[in-house]
């Protein structure tokens, strides 16, 4: 009997305690709170249950766009609100290159070449070299260097400067 | 008695000097090797500036550029033999450049030109004991 009465006790002590922590309401109610920034997309029904909502089917379209548009700048890596980039800046257009350019650059090509041929290499032959390189495009000065590079590896040039030849 | 301050001091002097130039020490002399118009080249700055017994070698690497769109890098070498290898590139990337940019009194060179005369490899390595 005893036993019986211990037994009831402790089922109604358990079974009150159930009831009161799934009845009570939580503490913080701030998460259930509407942000007005949020566009609200179940209004309650009023005068209805709990469970019958309607869907607000403007404002759920207005979040997919948004979501969608969301996605599509995350795909292309740029940000719509941002200006569109400025075009690739051009680079400087070369200089035109007159007649007198030309004719000079033909003369310090032709200044180069009898240095080189002359057999030897000197500190006057390499400020001149120097000199009229500056002169040179960047095609003709290619050829230039390499003219005076094979003449000292192949040792048709006699290298008398005080240090590097160029 | 006068003569052992001088003895002192001699000796100290001896024993400074060798602690300054503690730490391993290696010589690298240029050397030039040429196959025909190629070939390559190298050796170390200070060796070939006070290590080498003759007059005649160097090595070394420069940069010109006309600052506003050709730069050019060049190498030479000569060896004690007179022997000369010299390169240059007009398209040397920013490695080659830089590597330049570094030779030091603690640098060691090295470089290859091909038949026309254009640096196909340039190595530039600073360490304590070319110094």
């Amino acid at each position: 009997m005893n036993k019986l009465i211990a037994t009831g006790t402790l089922v109604l002590v358990f079974g009150s305690g159930a009831w009161i922590g799934y009845s009570a309401a939580p503490s913080d109610t701030s998460a259930s709170t509407p942000d007005p920034a949020i566009p609200t997309l179940v209004n309650r029904e009023r005068g209805s249950s709990d469970g019958r909502a309607e869907v607000d089917y403007s404002a759920l379209r207005a979040l997919v766009r948004e979501e969608m548009n969301a996605a599509l700048v995350a795909r292309s890596g740029s940000n719509p609100a941002a200006p569109a980039p400025a075009p690739a800046a051009k680079a400087a257009p070369p200089e035109p290159v007159t007649p007198e350019i030309q004719a000079k650059r033909r003369d310090a090509q032709e200044q180069i070449d009898a240095m080189v041929v002359q057999g030897t290499w000197g500190n006057e032959q390499r400020f001149n070299f120097q000199q009229r390189l500056a002169v040179l495009d960047p095609e003709q000065k290619e050829h230039a260097l390499q003219q005076l590079t094979m003449a000292i590896n192949s040792g048709a040039l006699q290298l008398s400067t005080d240090g590097p030849p160029f | 008695m006068k003569k052992l301050p001088v003895i002192v001091s001699a000796i100290v002097a001896f024993g400074l000097q060798s602690a300054a130039f503690a730490g391993y020490h290696a010589t690298a002399l240029v050397s030039v090797y040429k196959s025909g118009s190629s070939g390559s080249a190298s050796g170390s700055v200070q060796s070939a500036r006070y290590y080498a017994s003759d007059s005649v070698e160097y090595i070394g690497c420069s940069q010109s550029t006309d600052v506003k769109t050709s730069t050019y890098v060049s190498c030479i070498a000569r060896n004690s033999s007179n022997l000369v290898l010299s390169c240059y590139s007009s398209t040397a990337n920013e490695q080659a450049r830089d590597a330049i940019a570094s030779i030091n009194t603690t640098s060691f060179i090295y470089f290859q030109a091909d038949a026309s005369g254009k640096c196909t490899y340039i190595t530039v390595g600073n360490y304590s004991y070319y110094l």
